[in-house]
């Protein structure tokens, strides 16, 4: 006799998928709260370890030389300027790397006048694959300054070429159109000083729309006037100040921004460098570099280092938001398949039994579940399946969570570092927590889901080419 | 469903006001500091200049914000002036208030009176602060550390130098920067019974450390060092400090090590210390399957100043390994003059 899973009524499906719709916000919303915990609790130790830090602090020499590696694509317009003010910062020894992935515009011809490059005949060695060098060069006028010019690759290739013509046993991988603080190193270098086990550290990335940039520097804080930039800096408060700050004490942290990252070098060339198949390259380098520790058994840290230190430049278009979401979800997907073995296994901790679980369940299929849910609830509640009632109380629920995340991550920022002084910014903060939960977030799962949809049937997808805002090139781009 | 929503949304409303709460609440203790400080910095003046003042009355919480006022005045203040400082705080009893808050469970309160003694040159808190230089606490401990070193250097050395030996999450940047502080007459007796006294394990930590302590001979603690059958790292550490040219026959013996990394800095070494008929072994080092002896080599061929640039130009053309001829082709360009360093 049949009694299969057809038998089963309508009314009694709609129920159970009601029921799983709600435990699963449930879920999504518990983790997010506890993370939210375990981040306050880590900053405000954070914040009284480093109350002092701003008496004087002397540089002794002792500090650990770093190379700064910095990819450039068709970056013509603004590299000049962003090379200037990574010359600028604030760190006893260090060296910069511009990798020209070859550029179809005058990216390499721009550095070269602006630096006055010669060739140099470096003893290249290849420690980690990369496609192939034309050329290294040198600056006459900054012997610190080196560019690699090779052929066209793609982010993680140019990164893998960076380090190994790099000098130094730490590189920084930093976005050129990063806008750094003068102590970005100093801050970012601190674990690795701590703690001898840390092989890699990422800040916290802020928007820098809106924001008043001189000399390479951000000179004062401000607001965009783009909503959608508006909407990104909660996403990215959001983000950092408990998507990451609360993994780190677990030493679970999965994501360390491309845009500003510190590594041990020999721990990522051990691990074969950056991989060229996978749009999310930065991920995929922490979550591998997990893997490898952790099943190998070394002791070793990931460290989030809360302080902001590195500014971005966030999209302002649907269409170049669009494109940034599809590819970051799309880096997710591929992050955690490459380093499936991970997940559950007897020697992977916190890591592959709390953090890796939970980016699967509510980060790589959060969009799916969320548009399926407020699709059914839409399109059942027309239909009539389901009742006015359930509908207002399920969106009730779910917008009510969506804004006590918002909200809470703007009390971290209220309680750290308060980047945004006056009333009126707060209080536009405030506006911005409550409405992006009212079709920004829904839309932000709608691009995700489809990010996810072509990773499923392999779309390629290469350097994401993004539209800056004027205010920032302009003056980025003064001498 | 509805009631869990509705405590979400009223959790989110108290949210909302308590940032609103905290910013003011934040932005009066700010005004209040900038007050205090506009009323205290002027005392101070009239305390570092020997000039007759009255201090304000102090009431008390405010003696926490004082005291940080008063660290922050004395950061670039020396010698009589900052004595006369030191005397300030004593008669405003910030002393006791300080060794009072290292009592309360409050870690930047904790740190705040720690530097505070130390500025202050508490011999009363001695005792406290030998305590928390043992605290787990890497940030705590090291500032009791720098505390003690200010109160009395002959003493904390010894201590600081324990610390550095047995303490990894001491950062050795923190504590170089604390002994470069520390007159040399006082840390180069310190380091030599410390160099002495070192195991293996301790040795690479305190062997960096020898050029800020400005030590006259140290070839009596590093040639037991130099020898193949020790650990790498304290060999490494050995090299890195080896500039005494008794050390050149040790050094060419650890040349051909096992070890990549003691090969380099042997390489290194020996263009600090080499003669002339190094000039072949370095050369020969040119063609190691390792960059960075390779890359060291052709440093200390450059160094050595038995060969002239024209020489090594030349031996470009000659090097039958092309790695090798490409490595000194790298180095003669690095070192080129006229490119600023």
């Amino acid at each position: 006799m049949n009694t299969g899973l057809w038998m089963i009524p309508a009314n009694e499906w709609l129920a159970s998928l009601e029921w799983f719709f709600l435990s699963y916000f449930i879920l999504l919303n518990g983790g997010y709260i506890a993370l939210n915990l375990l981040s306050l609790v880590s900053l405000k130790r954070y914040i009284d370890r480093h109350s002092l830090d701003h008496l004087a602090q002397a540089h002794t020499g002792f500090d650990p030389p770093i190379s700064l590696l910095v990819p450039a694509y068709n970056e013509e317009a603004t590299i000049a300027a962003s090379v200037r003010s990574l010359l600028q910062l604030d760190y006893p020894e260090f060296e910069i790397v511009v990798i020209n992935d070859g550029s179809k515009d005058g990216t390499l011809a721009e550095l070269s006048r602006e630096f006055a490059l010669q060739p140099y005949p470096e003893a290249y060695r290849r420690r980690v694959p990369c496609r192939e060098i034309r050329a290294i060069y040198r600056s006459t006028r900054h012997a610190n300054l080196r560019v690699i010019d090779k052929a066209n690759g793609g982010k993680a290739d140019a990164l893998n070429a960076g380090i190994n013509a790099s000098r130094y046993p730490l590189f920084c991988a930093v976005d050129a159109d990063s806008i750094l603080q003068r102590d970005s190193l100093s801050k970012v270098v601190q674990p690795f000083l701590e703690d001898p086990r840390t092989i890699a550290t990422g800040g916290t990335i802020r928007i820098a729309n809106g924001c008043q940039i001189s000399g390479g520097f951000l000179a004062e804080v401000g607001l965009p006037k783009n909503l959608l930039a508006r909407f990104q800096i909660i996403e990215y408060l959001r983000a950092f100040l408990f998507g990451r700050l609360g993994w780190s004490p677990l030493n679970a942290v999965l994501i360390v921004s491309g845009a500003f990252g510190l590594f041990r070098k020999s721990e990522v060339v051990d691990a074969g460098g950056y991989r060229t198949d996978t749009v999310g390259e930065d991920m995929e380098l922490i979550v591998r570099l997990h893997r490898i520790n952790r099943l190998r058994g070394t002791p070793y840290r990931i460290t989030y280092v809360p302080d902001p230190i590195c500014w971005t430049e966030a999209p302002e278009t649907l269409k170049v938001l669009r494109s940034q979401r599809t590819r970051w979800q799309r880096g997710l997907a591929e992050s955690l398949t490459m380093n499936w073995r991970l997940l559950f296994h007897p020697r992977s901790g916190p890591v592959g039994w709390l953090a890796f679980p939970f980016f699967i369940l509510f980060e790589l299929l959060g969009p799916i579940v969320e548009v399926f849910g407020y699709v059914l609830m839409i399109v059942g509640t027309i239909l009539g399946m389901f009742s006015w009632q359930a509908f207002q109380t399920f969106m009730f629920v779910a917008l009510t969570f969506g804004m006590l995340l918002s909200v809470t991550a703007l009390l971290l920022e209220e309680m750290s570092f308060r980047l945004y002084p006056k009333q009126g910014q707060l209080a536009w903060l405030f506006l911005v927590a409550i409405a992006e939960n009212f079709g920004y977030r829904q839309l932000v799962a709608l691009w995700r889901l489809q990010g996810m949809l072509r990773w499923m049937v392999g779309a390629t997808q290469h350097w994401g080419e993004m539209t800056r805002a004027d205010t920032l090139r302009s003056d980025r781009t003064r001498p | 469903m509805l009631y869990s929503g509705s405590v979400v949304f009223a959790l989110t409303i108290v949210l909302l006001v308590a940032i609103a709460v905290l910013r003011y609440t934040i932005d009066r203790r700010e005004r209040l500091e900038h007050d205090l400080a506009e009323r205290w910095y002027p005392v101070f003046f009239h305390a570092v200049e020997g000039l007759p003042f009255e201090a304000p009355r102090i009431y008390g919480r405010d003696r926490e914000i004082i005291m940080l006022a008063w660290i922050q005045f004395t950061e670039s203040i020396r010698g009589e002036s900052r004595r006369r400082l030191r005397q300030l705080a004593l008669d405003l009893q910030l002393e006791s208030t300080a060794r009072k808050l290292l009592t309360r469970r409050n870690v930047r309160l904790e740190q705040l009176a720690v530097v505070a003694l130390g500025r202050m040159q508490s011999v009363a808190a001695w005792d406290q602060l030998v305590a928390l230089a043992a605290n787990p606490r890497p940030v705590l401990s090291l500032l009791a550390a720098r505390s003690l070193l200010q109160i009395n250097p002959a003493h904390a050395v010894p201590i600081l130098l324990d610390g550095l030996i047995r303490r990894e999450d001491w950062p050795l940047v923190k504590v170089a920067a604390m002994l470069g502080e520390v007159p040399p007459e006082v840390l180069s007796p310190a380091m030599m019974i410390a160099l002495h006294a070192v195991t293996p394990q301790g040795a690479p930590r305190l062997l960096s450390l020898l050029e800020t302590a400005h030590l006259g001979d140290t070839w009596p603690i590093v040639a037991p060092l130099l020898r193949a059958d020790q650990p790498t790292e304290v060999i490494v550490a050995a090299l890195k400090a080896c500039s005494d040219p008794r050390a050149v026959d040790p050094v060419r013996s650890l040349a051909t090590h096992p070890q990549w990394i003691v090969r380099a800095q042997a390489a290194a070494a020996l263009g600090r210390i080499g003669a002339a008929e190094d000039r072949l072994r370095l050369q020969a080092m040119l063609g190691d399957p390792e960059w960075w002896v390779r890359y060291r080599a052709g440093m200390a061929l450059v160094q050595l100043p038995f060969v002239s640039r024209r020489q090594l130009t030349d031996l470009c053309t000659q090097l039958g390994d092309r790695f090798a001829a490409d490595m000194l082709r790298q180095v003669l360009a690095e070192t080129a003059p006229g490119v600023e360093a």
